[in-house]
C-alpha cells in the first residue's frame, strides 16, 4: 500500500486536532452557558407573557380548516385560532382527555344512534366580530362536504375527511341549533367535532379559499396577527373569548425540524418551549433549570407486519417471535428513557387497555423457540424493514431501528432496514403493502396516536378503508371488526371501552403488530412558564399558560 | 464581448431545458405521492382522486411538462397546493434571502479566501503557509452542517452572542447579528477553495519567466507582486463564480440548521413533500442563477486577461 507523505499526514493530524478543539469548545460552552437562559425570554409584562415555541414541523402549520403538519398543527395553530363544537379537557392529566362542550354548549344523540342535535353557544363571536351560529356551522359543513358549493374547499375537504365520514346530512333548526344525522349508527360524532374547526364566513367569502390562509379568523383564544409562511406565526391573545381571555399576551411559533438548532433556540432564549430535544441533551437542561416534562400520553411506536402475504399471513407463532425478541428495556435505555417498553397498542391505565392482557416481554429463548416452531431457522428469515428516518412525532428512529436490527440478529433474523422520507411512508399507508410499489416491505414503521381518539383505531385495525379498500397493512380479523364496529355503536362509553379492550386483547393475542414502545412526550420549557399542564394528549390547552407570573 | 453574451444566451436555454426535463423525471420517478400530505390513510380512492385531478398528476407526462414549460414561458410558474401559494411568489421570497445570504458568504469567504491564498503564496514553505494550509484544508474538510451545530453551540446556546437562527432584516444590527452564524457556517468552503486556488496560482506566476523580467527590469516587490496576484486571479474567479452560483441555489443543511428561508429550504421541503411544481420553479431559477453568474465571470475574467479576451476575438 501506497504510503501517504509526511506532510499530507500532518495536515490530516492537524485538521482533526482542530476538529476536536472546536467540539470541546462546543461542549464546554453550552454546558457553562445554559444556566436561566429561559429567563431571558420575552414575558414578565404582567399580561401573561409572550410564549415562544421551536416546532419540530418542517414549516409553520397552515392556519386553514383544518391545519396540516398533523397533530403539531392541530396543537399550536389550529386549536388556538379555532374552536370546534366540542373541546377536550386539557387543563387536566389525571385522565385521558375525552370531548367537552365547546361552542356546542350542549349535545343529544336520539336513541337510534344517528342523530345528533347540537344547541350552540349564544356569545361567541369571530376574531373579525361578527357572529358564530348555525349559519356558520351550516357554511363550514358546505365547504368540506358539498362540492356544489360555491365555496366548497377541495383541500380542506381532503384533508378533513375522516371527521365529517360518518356525517350524511346536516341542518340548522334555529340560529343556534344544528341537527345532524349520521351515515350508520355511531356514537363517537362528538369525537370527530373536536377537529372540524369553524373560520368566519365573512373572511372566507371576502378573501375565497385561495387566499384565506393569509386571514385566518376564528373563534379561538388568539387570532393570528403575524403570517409568514415558512418562518413565522404570531398569535395574540383574544380579549374576547368566549371561555375567558387566555393568560399569555403571545404566542410566537418557529418551525424547526432540527433538534439540535431547538435546543439552541431554548438555550439562547429566544424560545422558551422546544418540542422534543435530543434525549442526550435532558440531563444537561435539568441541571441548568429547565422544565422537562415526561408523561404518558397515547402515543407509540407500534410498526405493522405486512398481512398481505408470507412470512407474516397465517404465521401467529412468527408474529409473536418477533415480539418477544424485542428488548424493549435496552431501546428505552438507548433513548434516555424518553419512552417505555409497549405491551399494548394503548399504555397501561387509557381506558382501552385490556387489563388481563401481560403482552410480550423479552424472553429469547422464547423467541427462538416460536421462531422455529414458525418454521424458520437461524438465518433463514431476512425482513425488509421500511421506516421513516424523521418526522414530526416518530421518536427517535434511526438509533431505534439499529437496537431493533440487533434484537432480531440475536434469534437469527436478518432486518434490512429501508429508511425513507415521511411523505414515502404516508403514501404507502394510501397505497397500501399490496401495491406492486412497496410488496418488497415485510414490516412498516407505524406512530399512531394510539388511542387518543376511539375515531384513529379504524385506519390501522379495520380491515377495509372507506371506498371498499383492504386495510393498507392487509389485517383481516372478523372478530376485531365486530368489537370495534360495536364500539362505535355503544350509546355509554363503559359499553365502548368494554369493546375495545375486547379489540386489544385479540390484537396481541394475535401479534398483530410489533408493540414496541410508548413515548413520553418529552418537551422542555424554560423556568419562568408557569400553568402548563401535561395533558395526556397530543394537545395542549395554552390558556391556563404565562410566562414570568407565579 | 457581445458575440461571447449571444453565445452563452444561445447555450443557456438548452441548458435551462434540459435541467427543466431532467428534474422534472426524476420527480416523477422518486417514490412517494404528492397527494399523501393532502389526504388522510384512510381517503376514499375517489376523495384521493379529486385531489390528483386537481394537481394533474394523471394527465401523460409529455403534456404536463409542455403545459408547465408554456406556462413559465409565460411568467406563470403555476400555484402549489402543498404551501398554497403561488410558486413566483415562494421563489422571489426564498431567492431573496438566499441571495443576501449568498452574497455576504461569497463576500467574506472570497475576500478571506483571497487574503490566506496570498500570503500563503507569497510565503511558500514558512509556517504561514503551513498553518494557512491546514485552515484551508479543515475548511475543505468540515461539513458545514457539522459546523454550523458547534458554532450554534458555542456562540447561540453557550454565549448567547448571536441568535441561533432566522432571517430578520428589522434594523442593521439584528440583521449583521442573524447573519453571523450562517455565513461563517455557508462560506467555509468558499473560503477554503478559495484560498488554495489563490496560493496555487500566486506559487504558479511566480515560477514564471516574467516575473524575473520585471524584477530585472527594477520594479519594486511591491509592484511585483501586483502583476503576479492579478496573473494569478483568473482561475480564482472561475472558481469564485462557481462558489457563488453554488451558494445562491442555497445550502439546505445551513439554512435549516439556521431557520434561514431561503432556496436550500425551499427545495428541500419541495422534494419532501413532491410538490412539483415548487421543485421544477426553484430548480429553474436555481440554473439561470449559474448561467448569469457564469457568464458574469467569462466577462470579468475577459476585462482583466487580454488572453481571454484573445480567445474570445
Amino acid at each position: 500500500m501506497k504510503r501517504r507523505s509526511k506532510p499530507a499526514r500532518g495536515m490530516k493530524r492537524a485538521a482533526l486536532k482542530l476538529t476536536s478543539l472546536l467540539l470541546f469548545i462546543a461542549v464546554v460552552a453550552t454546558a457553562c452557558g445554559g444556566g436561566g437562559a429561559g429567563s431571558s425570554a420575552e414575558g414578565g409584562s404582567g399580561s401573561g407573557g409572550t410564549l415562544s415555541i421551536a416546532m419540530s414541523a418542517a414549516n409553520i402549520p397552515f392556519p386553514s380548516t383544518p391545519p396540516n403538519q398533523g397533530y403539531e398543527g392541530y396543537r399550536f395553530v389550529g386549536n388556538n385560532i379555532y374552536d370546534g363544537l366540542t373541546r377536550l379537557d386539557l387543563d387536566q392529566d389525571k385522565t385521558l382527555p375525552s370531548p367537552q362542550p365547546a361552542l356546542a354548549e350542549s349535545w343529544t344523540m336520539a336513541p337510534d344512534l344517528t342523530t345528533y342535535t347540537f344547541k350552540l353557544r349564544k356569545d361567541v363571536k369571530f376574531h373579525d366580530g361578527t357572529d358564530f351560529n348555525a349559519d356558520a356551522v351550516i357554511f363550514q359543513l358546505d365547504r368540506l362536504k358539498d362540492p356544489e358549493f360555491e365555496y366548497y374547499s377541495q383541500t380542506d375537504a381532503a384533508n378533513a375527511a375522516s371527521a365529517v365520514r360518518y356525517i350524511d346530512t346536516w341542518k340548522k333548526t334555529d340560529d343556534y341549533t344544528v341537527v345532524m344525522t349520521t351515515t350508520q349508527k355511531y356514537t363517537w360524532l362528538q369525537w370527530d367535532m373536536l377537529s372540524v374547526y369553524y373560520p368566519s364566513p365573512a373572511i372566507v367569502k371576502q378573501y375565497g379559499n385561495q387566499d384565506y390562509n393569509q386571514h385566518a379568523t376564528g373563534t379561538g383564544p388568539f387570532t393570528m396577527t403575524k403570517y409568514v409562511d415558512g418562518e413565522i406565526m404570531e398569535l395574540t391573545r383574544n380579549d374576547s373569548y368566549w371561555r375567558g381571555a387566555a393568560k399569555l399576551a403571545k404566542i410566537v411559533l418557529y418551525p424547526q425540524p432540527e433538534a439540535a438548532s431547538r435546543l439552541s433556540m431554548l438555550q439562547s432564549g429566544e424560545v422558551n418551549w422546544a418540542e422534543v430535544p435530543s434525549p442526550d441533551a435532558v440531563a444537561q437542561l435539568k441541571t441548568d433549570g429547565y422544565q422537562v416534562f415526561l408523561g404518558k400520553y397515547p402515543h407509540g411506536i407500534m410498526p405493522r407486519f405486512n398481512m398481505f402475504r408470507e412470512p407474516f399471513k397465517d404465521n401467529l407463532k412468527l408474529r409473536q417471535a418477533l415480539n418477544y425478541a424485542l428488548d424493549r428495556e435496552g431501546t428505552a435505555a438507548l433513548i434516555n428513557e424518553v419512552g417505555y417498553p409497549a405491551k399494548q397498542w394503548v399504555y397501561e391505565g387509557h381506558p382501552d387497555y385490556a387489563p388481563d392482557n401481560p403482552g410480550y416481554s423479552y424472553d429469547l429463548a422464547k423467541a427462538k423457540q416460536l421462531l422455529s416452531e414458525a418454521g424458520y431457522g437461524p438465518g433463514e428469515l431476512k425482513l425488509n424493514f421500511g421506516y421513516t428516518t424523521g418526522g414530526s412525532g416518530n421518536m427517535f428512529p434511526d438509533v431505534m431501528m439499529q437496537k431493533l436490527q440487533a434484537d432480531f440478529k440475536a434469534i437469527g433474523v436478518e432486518v434490512t432496514l429501508k429508511p425513507m422520507e415521511w411523505t414515502v411512508l404516508l403514501s404507502i399507508g394510501l397505497d397500501g403493502l399490496n401495491s406492486d410499489k412497496w410488496d418488497d416491505i415485510d414490516v412498516l414503521w407505524a406512530s399512531p396516536a394510539a388511542g387518543m381518539m376511539p375515531t384513529l383505531y379504524n385506519s390501522a385495525y379495520m380491515s377495509k378503508r372507506p371506498g371498499g379498500q383492504p386495510n393498507a397493512t392487509g389485517l383481516n380479523d372478523a372478530k376485531i371488526d365486530e368489537y370495534l364496529t360495536k364500539a362505535s355503536q355503544q350509546a355509554e362509553p363503559a359499553d365502548q371501552h368494554k369493546y375495545l379492550q375486547r379489540m386489544m386483547d385479540q390484537t396481541v393475542d394475535q401479534a398483530y403488530f410489533l408493540f414496541w414502545m410508548h413515548d413520553l412526550n418529552l418537551r422542555v420549557m424554560a423556568p419562568e412558564i408557569t400553568g402548563y399542564v401535561h395533558a395526556q394528549s397530543w394537545w395542549v390547552d395554552f390558556t391556563t399558560i404565562s410566562v414570568g407570573e407565579n | 464581448m457581445l458575440r461571447l453574451i449571444i453565445r452563452r444566451i444561445g447555450l443557456a436555454i438548452p441548458t435551462l431545458i434540459g435541467v427543466s426535463i431532467i428534474v422534472f423525471i426524476l420527480m416523477t420517478v422518486v417514490p412517494g405521492s404528492p397527494e399523501a400530505g393532502l389526504v388522510p390513510e384512510d381517503a376514499t380512492p375517489e376523495e384521493r382522486q379529486a385531489i390528483r385531478d386537481q394537481l394533474g398528476l394523471d394527465d401523460p407526462l409529455p403534456l404536463r411538462y409542455v403545459d408547465w414549460a408554456i406556462a413559465a414561458l409565460q411568467g406563470d410558474l403555476g400555484h402549489s397546493q402543498q404551501r398554497r401559494r403561488e410558486v413566483a411568489d415562494l421563489l422571489t421570497q426564498a431567492w431573496g434571502n438566499t441571495f443576501i445570504l449568498a452574497l455576504v458568504s461569497a463576500a467574506f469567504g472570497i475576500a478571506l479566501g483571497l487574503l490566506l491564498g496570498y500570503l500563503a503564496g507569497t510565503r511558500r514553505g514558512k509556517i504561514a503557509d503551513r498553518f494557512i494550509s491546514v485552515v484551508s484544508l479543515g475548511g475543505l474538510s468540515i461539513p458545514s452542517f457539522f459546523l454550523a451545530i458547534i458554532l450554534l453551540g458555542i456562540f447561540a446556546g453557550g454565549l448567547k452572542w448571536f441568535p441561533s437562527g432566522g432571517a430578520s432584516f428589522d434594523d442593521p444590527i439584528t440583521a449583521l447579528r442573524s447573519l453571523v452564524l450562517p455565513v461563517l457556517s455557508g462560506s467555509l468552503i468558499t473560503m477554503a477553495i478559495t484560498a488554495r486556488v489563490t496560493r496555487a496560482g500566486i506559487v504558479d506566476v511566480f515560477g514564471a519567466d516574467f516575473v524575473e523580467t520585471l524584477r530585472a527590469k527594477g520594479l519594486t516587490e511591491f509592484e511585483v507582486r501586483r502583476h503576479v496576484l492579478r496573473n494569478a486571479l483568473s482561475p480564482v474567479l472561475t472558481t469564485s463564480g462557481v462558489q457563488i452560483g453554488a451558494l445562491l441555489g442555497g445550502s439546505v443543511l445551513v439554512e435549516t440548521i439556521f431557520r434561514w428561508p431561503g432556496m436550500g429550504l425551499l427545495l428541500y421541503n419541495a422534494i419532501s413533500a413532491r410538490d412539483l411544481v415548487v421543485v421544477q420553479g426553484a430548480t429553474l431559477v436555481i440554473a439561470l442563477t449559474f448561467v448569469i453568474i457564469n457568464l458574469l465571470v467569462d466577462l470579468l475574467q475577459a476585462a482583466i486577461d487580454p488572453r481571454v479576451r484573445g480567445a474570445i476575438a
